[in-house]
């Protein structure tokens, strides 16, 4: 009888174990990136609005990793766009099909969000930080506001 | 034999409070702006942010007078834009006040509201606070301004909360606690003739913005019942909190630093601008 008693015991104590979350090791992420690495060149900053170049007042988003791939460069001058990236006719293709980042904007932080209009999980990349998205959670951003 | 008996009922009991915290306990779930996850502790909140932010700004004008530069923007601290903290819109709309005042718009916060600053910065500015021109300063003065807002610690990393908060977030948002809790949601919705999918689905909507019709506030106004009467909220927070304490136990010691180094950023930043107010008044 104290066999079953103590096996049901652990039985039941083993039980909740097997539901606790799978390990969340600490993932590399654009959002995460505060420093400058070398594994990264920055692009050049130019002077002109959205013009496929990262220019020192946007958010480029690239589809690869490493600022690679296509870009989108949303420029800040552009505060109706942001909140969905989806409906933007230049930069749409990004949405959900982001991989790496760089806040060119020289004194704002940008807020990637993981929904569209301020919702979901955002998260602050600061001015001139950089690099890239790990996987599992690659392409799911989904909008951007400045502050 | 006993003592063993006992300890085991111990630990049976401290882990069915343990599990019992996990799930949602029938206490009400606080609104909007009052919910916290564990990772909060360790990271700054956005109005936190804004204030590292705006002494940032402080340092880079600074930087740049000292090479010759005067930057067109001001170092008056700005407004906060966008949510007031992590969770306002994380399980989509949680405020009753702001539901009610601007349905499914952040009203004056909203980002689109903000001017936008002028952006004619010339090249040589461009290259003081890039390092990329002769006269700047190494690494140009933005790295002069995160060095002085101990901004990129060695041994630290400042950004793992946020890091582990994203991983927590999707992780939470497939668990099937959730996706039952999301499916409750929607059936709670429709039946009362508003077809959406997710929580996130109506603030996405393009017929609302700002509360300027009555059609946006009854739908906000349904959503938060919904949300209410299916208790999404709670079970994503238990289900989410869950996901993150497991988190925070295994990266304990990186946490620890990762908010020691952000407290550390926020007092520099707070110092900053008590200063900056003082030489104002003078």
């Amino acid at each position: 009888m104290r066999r079953l008693i103590i096996g049901v015991l652990l039985a039941f104590l083993a039980l909740p174990l097997l539901s606790l979350p799978a390990q969340a090791a600490p993932e590399p992420s654009y959002l995460g990136k505060s420093k400058l690495s070398a594994t990264f060149q920055k692009p050049p900053i130019s002077g002109t609005m959205e013009d496929g170049v990262c220019n020192w007042y946007d958010l480029c988003i690239w589809e690869n990793t490493n600022l690679t791939g296509r870009m989108a460069d949303f420029t800040y001058m552009d505060t109706t766009g942001h909140p969905v990236w989806s409906a933007s006719t230049a930069n749409g293709f990004i949405a959900n099909n982001d991989e790496s980042a760089i806040n060119a904007h020289l004194f704002l932080n940008a807020y990637i969000c993981t929904d569209p209009y301020q919702a979901g999980q955002c998260g602050v990349l600061i001015p001139g930080g950089y690099g890239n998205t790990a996987a599992p959670f690659v392409n799911n951003s989904e909008s951007h506001y400045w502050n | 034999m006993r003592p063993l008996l006992a300890a085991l009922l111990t630990a049976v009991t401290a882990l069915t409070a343990s599990c019992a915290q996990a799930l949602p306990s029938g206490a009400p779930t606080p609104d909007g702006a009052a919910l916290r996850l564990p990772l909060d502790d360790y990271q700054h909140s956005p109005t936190q942010g804004l204030t590292v932010t705006n002494a940032y700004r402080v340092h880079l004008i600074r930087c740049a007078r000292r090479h010759g530069r005067t930057l067109p923007i001001t170092s008056s601290p700005r407004p906060l834009v966008g949510p007031r903290t992590w969770m306002e819109r994380r399980y989509g709309l949680t405020d009753p006040a702001d539901a009610a005042a601007y349905g499914y718009g952040l009203g004056p916060r909203d980002p689109a509201h903000q001017p936008p600053e002028s952006p004619v910065l010339d090249p040589a500015s461009i290259a003081v606070i890039t390092g990329t021109g002769d006269e700047a300063p190494p690494g140009g003065c933005q790295e002069q301004t995160r060095k002085a807002l101990a901004m990129a610690p060695a041994g630290a990393d400042p950004a793992l909360p946020q890091r582990l908060s994203r991983i927590s977030f999707q992780r939470s948002r497939t668990d099937p606690r959730v996706r039952a809790a999301v499916e409750a949601w929607s059936d709670c919705m429709r039946a009362a003739g508003h077809a959406y999918a997710t929580p996130f689905d109506p603030i996405a909507d393009p017929a609302f913005r700002d509360g300027t019709s009555e059609k946006e506030l009854a739908t906000a106004r349904t959503d938060l019942a919904c949300k209410k009467r299916t208790d999404l909220v709670g079970v994503w927070l238990s289900v989410e909190s869950a996901y993150q304490r497991t988190m925070i136990a295994q990266n304990a010691t990186a946490l620890q630093g990762a908010r020691r180094a952000n407290q550390t950023t926020l007092r520099l930043a707070q110092e900053t601008l008590d200063a900056e107010k003082r030489a104002g008044r003078r």
